[in-house]
C-alpha cells in the first residue's frame, strides 16, 4: 500500500511541473527529510520529534529577507523562541546553483557570523527537494512542526508584507504566536497565511 | 564566483537606499522601472471626478506584480497626498499575465502596465492644486529588486492624449453580471460562468484562457488550467491549493482569453463558494462536522424504528392497521400458529416493499440521480393513483363493495383458512405504499443518514424502518396476551370500521390537493375527479353485474370502461404542463420568502445579514403544520423583519435537484428542514456555524434560536 502510495505521488511530480501541495498540508504529519547541515552534520526531521520545529526559507539577498536581518528581527525571534531548547529552528536555503542566493557552507558560515544570526541549523538545499516537498514559495516562508511533527503553521512571518524596513515594528509575528501557542499546549489560531516576500530560487 | 560578487553589488544596491530613506535623504532613482503619473484633466472644477493614470514602463526580462501577485512578489503600493477634500479611489488594475518562474508562477505585467485612480476634486480647490504619490513596488527578474519613489502633479497639468486613457481603459477587465458557480471536488476547484447568449459563439472560438483570482491559497497557482465552454457555460477547473473555502466566502478573479481576432479579452467575475466546501474545509481537520456523525448507524436504526412505529399512528395507516388487529380479536388461542404466520407473512409484505423503495433509490443515488425520500411523491401520477387507492380503501371500509383481496375487516375468517396469508402479504405491501405520504418527524435523520452510507447500511436503515410499521401488529400476533387487551368484539366494529373511511377519505382529499399544485390549471384537476367519479361508476357497474341479469356482460365491460378511464386520466398527468419551477404556494408568497436557488442562496451567504432557510413540500404534513404555527405567523415575520434575516423558502413538491442537494448536505433527504445561519461577525468577518433546528417547529423555538442567551 506504502509503495503503491509512493508510486502515485512520484508519478505525479513526474506529470505535474508545479509544486505538489499536497505534501505539506497544516493539520498532517510535516514532511521527513534528511539533510546535512552547514557544518556537515546530518539534520532529520522525525529526530526532533518532542522540539517544536521552525522551518524558515531564506536567501540571504532577496529584499523581504534583508528587511527583516537588517532590522535583526529575525535573529531577535530565532534567539527568543529557541532559548527554552524545546523549540529547534531550521533555516533553509532552496536556491539552486547559479541563482541568486546559493551559498557554500563556508560562505553560508561566514553569513551566520556576520548576522549574527542564531538558528539551530542552516541547511543549503540546492536541488530543491525540501523546498519541493514543503511548497516553499517565497523567502521568508515560516513553516511551524508541532511536538507531534504535524505542521501546525504555513505562512508569512508577518501580516506586513512589505519590504520597508520601518514595517517590522508593530507588525503581528504569526510564527511567535503559533510557538506560543504550541507551547502553551493550545490549537494555532492562524494556522495558515498567505507568504510573501521573493520567489524561491528553485 | 562572478555571480556570486555580481549578487553582492545587488545586495548593496538596495540596502543603500533603504538606509538613505531611513535617515531621510534624497529617494533615490529607480532602476528598472520608470513611472509617471498623467491625469485626463488639465484643470479642476470643484465636486468633480477626473483620472490618474500610473504608467510604468519596465526593463525587458523584468516585472512587476498584480494585486494578487500569485506565488511571490509584490504589488504597487500607492500612498497619496492630496489637497483637502479630495479622494482617490481604489487602482484599477489591467488584466495581468501568467508569469511562470521555475515551479512557481506570478500574476503580473512586463514592459509596460498603466493603472487608472479614480478621483474626486473637494468642494474647494486651492490655488495651485498639487498631488503627490509615494509609490513602492518590487520588481523581479530572476532575482527581486524593491524601488521607490515620489511623484508630484502640479494642477493646472499639461493634458494627456484622451487616446492614451481609452487604450488603458481596454486592457481593463470588464464588470460583467455573470452567474458563477464554485465546486470543489478530488482535489480541483471548478468554476462555472454563464455569460451572456452573443458572447458565448466568441468565447468558444477563443484560446489562451487564463483565470487569475483575487485571493490567495484558492488554487495553486502554477498548475496548468483547464477551459471548457459548453452550451450555456465556460468551466474552469484548476488544482486547489490548501487554504480553507470557509475564508473565502467568494472566489472573485479576473477570467481572461484571446479571441479568434487575437484581442486579448478579460472579465470580472465571482463564484458563491457552496456551503457544503465551506464546512469542510481542506485544509486543518475539519472542526465543524456535519450533523450526520452526530448520528451513529445504531442510532440511525433506533431512529428508524421509531419512525416506523410511529408510521402506524399516521392517518393513511391507522385505520389498515386497526382493522387488521381487530380481526386479531376473533381469533380463539387455538389459532395461535396460524396467527403468527399472518404476522410474519403481513411483516414481509412490508419488509419487501421497503427494500424494493431502498433499492431503488439507492440505484438512482449511484447512477448520480438527486433524489431523496418523499421523491415517490413528486411524480403526479403516483400521487393521483395513491388518491384512488385511498379513496377505494375508503369505500371498502364504508362496505360500498368487497373485493376478496382486499377485506381488511373479514380477514379474521379467513385466519382460520392458511390461504389468507397472501391477504396478509398484501394487506403489507398495501399498509406500506399508503404510509408513504405521512413522512414521520423522526424519520428525517435517519434515512437522510441512510441514504449517505454505503448501500448496506442504507438497506439495514430501510428495513428498520419497515420493522416499525410491521412491529406493532407482529407483537399482536405473536403473543395473545396482548390480543386479550384488544376490546372484545362486537356490533362497535362494524360502526368503527366504517368511521375509519374518513381519515382515508381526508388522504385522498389531502393528495388531490398536492397533485392540483403539481400540475398546471384546474382542467387536470377537473381531470382528476372526474376519475374518482369513473372509479365509482365502475364499482357501482361491477356490483350491479354480479346479479344474474341480461345487461351482466353490458355492466362489466362499462366497469372496466370506467377503471380504464380513471388510469388513463392519471398516465395523462404527465402530459399535461407541468409546474417546471417549484409552485409558490399561497403561504410562501404572502410571507415575503424569497424563492430558493443555490445561486441566491451562495450569494446571500457571501453576504452578511442572518438567513434563515425553509425546506418544504405540500405533501409534507409536518411541513404545513410548522408553516402555520411558528414560521408564518405575524411574531415571526416581524422577528425575522427586526433582524434583517433573508428568507428563503425552498418547495420540494416537484423534483429540485437543488434542494436536493442541500438537503444532502445537511445529512437529510427529505422534507422539512429548517436552517438558520447567524450574521457575519464584524469582527473575525466569519459566519457562525448553521444551526439545523428540530423538525417540529414553535414560536418561541424560532425566536430562541435568532436571539441566543
Amino acid at each position: 500500500m506504502k509503495l503503491l502510495a509512493l508510486t502515485v505521488a512520484a508519478l505525479a511530480l513526474i506529470t505535474t511541473p508545479v509544486l505538489a501541495d499536497n505534501h505539506a498540508e497544516v493539520g498532517k504529519p510535516a514532511p521527513e527529510f534528511t539533510a546535512k547541515d552547514t557544518n556537515g552534520k546530518d539534520v532529520k526531521l522525525s529526530d526532533l520529534k518532542g522540539k517544536i520545529v521552525v522551518l524558515e526559507w531564506t536567501n540571504p539577498e532577496c529584499p523581504y529577507v534583508v528587511k527583516h536581518y537588517e532590522t535583526k528581527n529575525m535573529q531577535a525571534l530565532q534567539e527568543e523562541l529557541t532559548k527554552g531548547g524545546d523549540v529547534a529552528w531550521i533555516t533553509i536555503s532552496s536556491s539552486a546553483k547559479g541563482k541568486q542566493g546559493h551559498m557554500t557552507p563556508e560562505q553560508a558560515n561566514a553569513y551566520i557570523a556576520a548576522q549574527g544570526s542564531k538558528e539551530t541549523a542552516r541547511i543549503l538545499d540546492e536541488d530543491g527537494t525540501i523546498g519541493k516537498l514543503y511548497a516553499a514559495k517565497t523567502t521568508p516562508h515560516m513553516f511551524v512542526v508541532n511536538k507531534d511533527g504535524v505542521l501546525a503553521y504555513a505562512g508569512a512571518i508577518d501580516d506586513n508584507d512589505s519590504f520597508k524596513h520601518d514595517t517590522v515594528k508593530g507588525a503581528k509575528n504569526f510564527v511567535r504566536t503559533a510557538v506560543e501557542e504550541l507551547k502553551a499546549g493550545k490549537a494555532v489560531t492562524t494556522a495558515s497565511t498567505k507568504p510573501y516576500g521573493c520567489s524561491v530560487k528553485y | 564566483m562572478f555571480r556570486f560578487l555580481l549578487a553582492f553589488f545587488v545586495v548593496l544596491n538596495f540596502t543603500i537606499p533603504v538606509l538613505a530613506q531611513e535617515t531621510g535623504m534624497a529617494k533615490p532613482a529607480a532602476k528598472y522601472v520608470t513611472t509617471r503619473i498623467l491625469t485626463d484633466t488639465e484643470m479642476l472644477r470643484p465636486g468633480q471626478d477626473f483620472t490618474l493614470a500610473i504608467e510604468q514602463t519596465i526593463q525587458d526580462g523584468w516585472h512587476v506584480y498584480w494585486k494578487n501577485p500569485g506565488d511571490s512578489g509584490e504589488a504597487l503600493r500607492v500612498k497619496w497626498t492630496l489637497p483637502e477634500g479630495f479622494e482617490a479611489g481604489e487602482v484599477a488594475w489591467p488584466t495581468p499575465q501568467r508569469i511562470p518562474f521555475g515551479p512557481l508562477m506570478n500574476f503580473g505585467y512586463e514592459k509596460t502596465v498603466t493603472y487608472l485612480i479614480p478621483m474626486t476634486v473637494g468642494n474647494v480647490v486651492p490655488d495651485s492644486p498639487k498631488i503627490t504619490a509615494d509609490l513602492e513596488w518590487l520588481v523581479c527578474s530572476d532575482i527581486c529588486i524593491p524601488e521607490t519613489t515620489t511623484i508630484t502633479l502640479n494642477f493646472p497639468a499639461p493634458k494627456t492624449d484622451p487616446a492614451f486613457f481609452e487604450k488603458a481603459r481596454a486592457l481593463m477587465p470588464q464588470d460583467v453580471t455573470w452567474q458563477g458557480e464554485a465546486q470543489e471536488k478530488d482535489g480541483r476547484v471548478q468554476l462555472a460562468f454563464q455569460p451572456d447568449a452573443e458572447i458565448l459563439p466568441l468565447v468558444r472560438a477563443a484560446k489562451d484562457f487564463a483565470f487569475f483570482p483575487e485571493e490567495w491559497g484558492i488554487i495553486q497557482n502554477a498548475a496548468p488550467q483547464s477551459v471548457t465552454v459548453t452550451e450555456q457555460k465556460i468551466i474552469v477547473d484548476m488544482a486547489r491549493d490548501t487554504r480553507a473555502l470557509s475564508e473565502v466566502p467568494l472566489i472573485r478573479g479576473v477570467l481572461a482569453w484571446v479571441d479568434p481576432a487575437g484581442i486579448r479579452q478579460a472579465v470580472v467575475v465571482e463564484a458563491p463558494v457552496p456551503m457544503m466546501a465551506m464546512e469542510n474545509p481542506v485544509s486543518a481537520p475539519s472542526s465543524s462536522s456535519p450533523t450526520l456523525s452526530d448520528v451513529t448507524v445504531f442510532q440511525a436504526l433506533v431512529f428508524a424504528l421509531l419512525g416506523g412505529l410511529i408510521l402506524n399512528l399516521m392517518p393513511c395507516v391507522f385505520p389498515v392497521l386497526s382493522m387488521k388487529a381487530l380481526s386479531l380479536v376473533k381469533m380463539s388461542s387455538k389459532e395461535q400458529s396460524h396467527a403468527v404466520k399472518h404476522g410474519l407473512s403481513y411483516t414481509g409484505g412490508i419488509l419487501l416493499c421497503f427494500a424494493l423503495i431502498a433499492g431503488v433509490l439507492i440505484a438512482f443515488q449511484m447512477l448520480g440521480a438527486q433524489i431523496g425520500w418523499g421523491f415517490q411523491l413528486q411524480n403526479p401520477i403516483i400521487v393521483l393513483l395513491l388518491a384512488y387507492i385511498l379513496f377505494l380503501i375508503g369505500l371498502n371500509l364504508f362496505g360500498v363493495f368487497d373485493i376478496a383481496g382486499a377485506q381488511f375487516s373479514n380477514i379474521g375468517t379467513h385466519l382460520t383458512r392458511k390461504k389468507g396469508y397472501a391477504g396478509s402479504f398484501f394487506t403489507g405491501v398495501l399498509a406500506t405504499v399508503v404510509a408513504t405520504p405521512c413522512t414521520a418527524p423522526f424519520m428525517g435523520a435517519a434515512l437522510g443518514f441512510a441514504l449517505v452510507q454505503p448501500p448496506v447500511i442504507s438497506m439495514l436503515v430501510f428495513l428498520s424502518l419497515g420493522l416499525g410499521l410491521a412491529l406493532p401488529y407482529l407483537l399482536l400476533c405473536v403473543f395473545p396476551r396482548l390480543r386479550a387487551a384488544l376490546p372484545k368484539p362486537g356490533v362497535w366494529m362494524e360502526t368503527f370500521k366504517e368511521f375509519l373511511a374518513f381519515p382515508m377519505f381526508a388522504s385522498a382529499a389531502w393528495l388531490v390537493w398536492v397533485y392540483a399544485q403539481q400540475i398546471a390549471g384546474f382542467y387536470g384537476l377537473l381531470l382528476a375527479l372526474l376519475g374518482f367519479v369513473s372509479l365509482g361508476f365502475a364499482i357501482w357497474a361491477w356490483k350491479k353485474s354480479s346479479k344474474p341479469q341480461p345487461m351482466k356482460s353490458i355492466l362489466r365491460g362499462l366497469s372496466v370502461v370506467g377503471v380504464v378511464t380513471a388510469l388513463a386520466i392519471a398516465a395523462n398527468s404527465m402530459s399535461l404542463p407541468q409546474e417546471t419551477t417549484s409552485p409558490t404556494t399561497q403561504e410562501t408568497g404572502a410571507h415575503g420568502g424569497i424563492n430558493f436557488t443555490q445561486a441566491d442562496f451562495d450569494k446571500a451567504r457571501a453576504g452578511d445579514q442572518p438567513i434563515f432557510v425553509t425546506m418544504t413540500a405540500s405533501w409534507c404534513i409536518t411541513c404545513k403544520v410548522n408553516e402555520r404555527v411558528a414560521l408564518h405567523v405575524e411574531e415571526t415575520q416581524e422577528l425575522f423583519r427586526e433582524k434583517n434575516v433573508v428568507y428563503f423558502v425552498g418547495d420540494w413538491t416537484n423534483q429540485n435537484p437543488e434542494i436536493t442537494k442541500f438537503l444532502e448536505s445537511y445529512g437529510r433527504s427529505g422534507v422539512p428542514l429548517y436552517v438558520y445561519i447567524g450574521p457575519r461577525d464584524p469582527v473575525s468577518k466569519q459566519r457562525p456555524e448553521p444551526i439545523i433546528l428540530p423538525q417540529l417547529l414553535t414560536p418561541g423555538l424560532v425566536a430562541d434560536t435568532l436571539n441566543p442567551n
